[in-house]
């Protein structure tokens, strides 16, 4: 754990926006949409 | 009826697709609880009977892979995921960290107790830093839940943006903090890899798949794909395209169906060429269109399934300007070991810059393809025979091209007409 979290420091990622920038954007997800019988 | 088969992608148009919480709602961990109780190799022969190959472009079984490893003999053993996506068209790995980080923690879990190791080592490529961050807070969440960290660590590591550290023993001497170069093989890094220890190296997309095999069970997965290329995969779709994206399918579906369900090409514009898996592989044109992108499928047709990277290429496309930016990232991403790479993709940039440019003669060509087959097969590693992939097969195809660049006195296309931006008046 010390570890990722000494990695995610010195690489200045440990920021606190991991959840941002999250949804695969609509063309990404066309195929998923089709699968499951949408778009 | 579609031919699409989300199983990867189940889920990523849930808006916490990426959580642990999300992962758990559909069964996340679950597969790693089951696996846990499993003896080792029964594991390893699952994987086997699954049929599923390499997703990183070369397509070795996975639990062949992993069976290589020797057991019994007491010696620390690593397994290191190749998150290092750097090849020109290839996007599949980077969509399924940021919508599902945790299904590859899971299959990291599994296969770190399937080979007996216990340390897990993901190298990510360094320019992807949402992703970094995305992967960095799951593993962070997965050892708050008590799910790492009883006797199997992942630790994930950042390159620095080298395309030669994808290539898995360059890989393993960045990770060990050398200078990525590629390593002679034999020994392979079953037998010395990592810290001259026992490695599997694997793909992303290959770990990811494991946690739905184990959840269920071989025959499930034989039962998508052909007959030698089992499962299902991720295509990704992108170019003169009207709607790009990731297309999880069985393998064996041909580009035709893919473009069927994905929209089409560009409206009001014709394929001219296609990349089955990458830039370096070797281009198919239109009349590939019903190729089966299976391993065997695309090999029969010339070329490779590499990494499912479909780039697609319009007729506003010029050949000669495609393969020279390729060639130039080749150039520029050469690590220098080799001598034929080194100083052979350095050549092909001067050729086909002259010729791009309207000042090269047909001797040139012969040239090119002279260079080319110096290269191919006498570089040290496949970066090399990469980088001819797409030169010979344009040759091949697209000779007139590179004879009407020689005659035009210059490129006969307009540069904007293949833009996204063309037409808009800008």
């Amino acid at each position: 754990m010390d570890n990722a979290y000494a990695l995610g420091y010195v690489a200045g990622i440990s920021d606190g926006l991991a959840n941002e920038g999250v949804q695969a954007g609509e063309p990404t997800l066309l195929g998923l949409k089709k699968a499951k019988g949408g778009a | 009826m579609s031919k699409l088969t989300p199983v990867l992608s189940a889920h990523w148009d849930e808006k916490d697709s990426f959580t642990i919480e999300g992962y758990k709602r559909h069964g996340g961990y679950t597969a790693s609880a089951k696996a846990l109780a499993m003896d080792p190799d029964a594991i390893i022969q699952l994987v086997k009977d699954s049929g599923l190959r390499g997703r990183g472009g070369a397509g070795f079984p996975t639990g062949m892979k992993w069976g290589f490893i020797p057991q019994g003999d007491n010696r620390e053993h690593y397994l290191v995921v190749n998150a290092d996506e750097s090849e020109p068209g290839t996007c599949k790995d980077t969509p399924l960290l940021m919508a599902n980080p945790h299904v590859l923690i899971e299959g990291c879990i599994i296969a770190c107790h399937a080979i007996r190791a216990k340390h897990a080592f993901i190298y990510i490529r360094g320019e992807v830093t949402h992703v970094v961050r995305r992967v960095n807070q799951a593993i962070e969440d997965a050892y708050k839940a008590g799910l790492l960290g009883n006797g199997i660590d992942v630790v994930l590591h950042i390159g620095a943006g080298a395309y030669i550290c994808g290539e898995e023993t360059a890989l393993l001497d960045s990770l060990e903090g050398f200078r990525g170069q590629p390593r002679l093989r034999p020994p392979f890094p079953a037998i010395a890899g990592l810290y001259a220890r026992p490695t599997v190296v694997n793909n992303v997309e290959s770990i990811a798949s494991v946690p739905a095999i184990i959840a269920n069970g071989a025959e499930w997965y034989q039962s998508m794909g052909t007959e030698k290329s089992k499962g299902a995969t991720l295509y990704s779709l992108s170019g003169h395209v009207n709607n790009p994206g990731q297309f999880e399918a069985p393998l064996g579906i041909t580009l035709r169906e893919i473009l069927e369900l994905s929209g089409g090409i560009r409206t009001g514009h014709t394929l001219k060429f296609w990349t089955p898996g990458g830039s370096s592989t070797p281009l198919f044109t239109a009349e590939h269109l019903d190729v089966p992108l299976d391993y065997e499928g695309v090999s029969a047709a010339g070329s490779m399934l590499g990494t499912k990277a479909l780039q697609i290429f319009d007729e506003t496309t010029c050949v000669v300007r495609a393969v020279l930016r390729w060639t130039e990232f080749y150039k520029h991403e050469s690590c220098g070991k080799c001598t034929p790479c080194r100083e052979g993709t350095w050549w092909l940039v001067q050729l086909l810059r002259d010729l791009e440019a309207g000042k090269g003669t047909e001797a040139d060509l012969a040239k090119l393809l002279d260079l080319c087959d110096n290269i191919m097969g006498r570089s040290f590693c496949a970066l090399g025979d990469g980088a001819t992939s797409p030169i010979t097969s344009s040759i091949k195809y697209f000779r007139d091209e590179y004879i009407a660049h020689i005659t035009h006195g210059g490129c006969p296309f307009d540069p904007v007409a293949s833009t996204l931006f063309a037409g808009a008046g800008a």
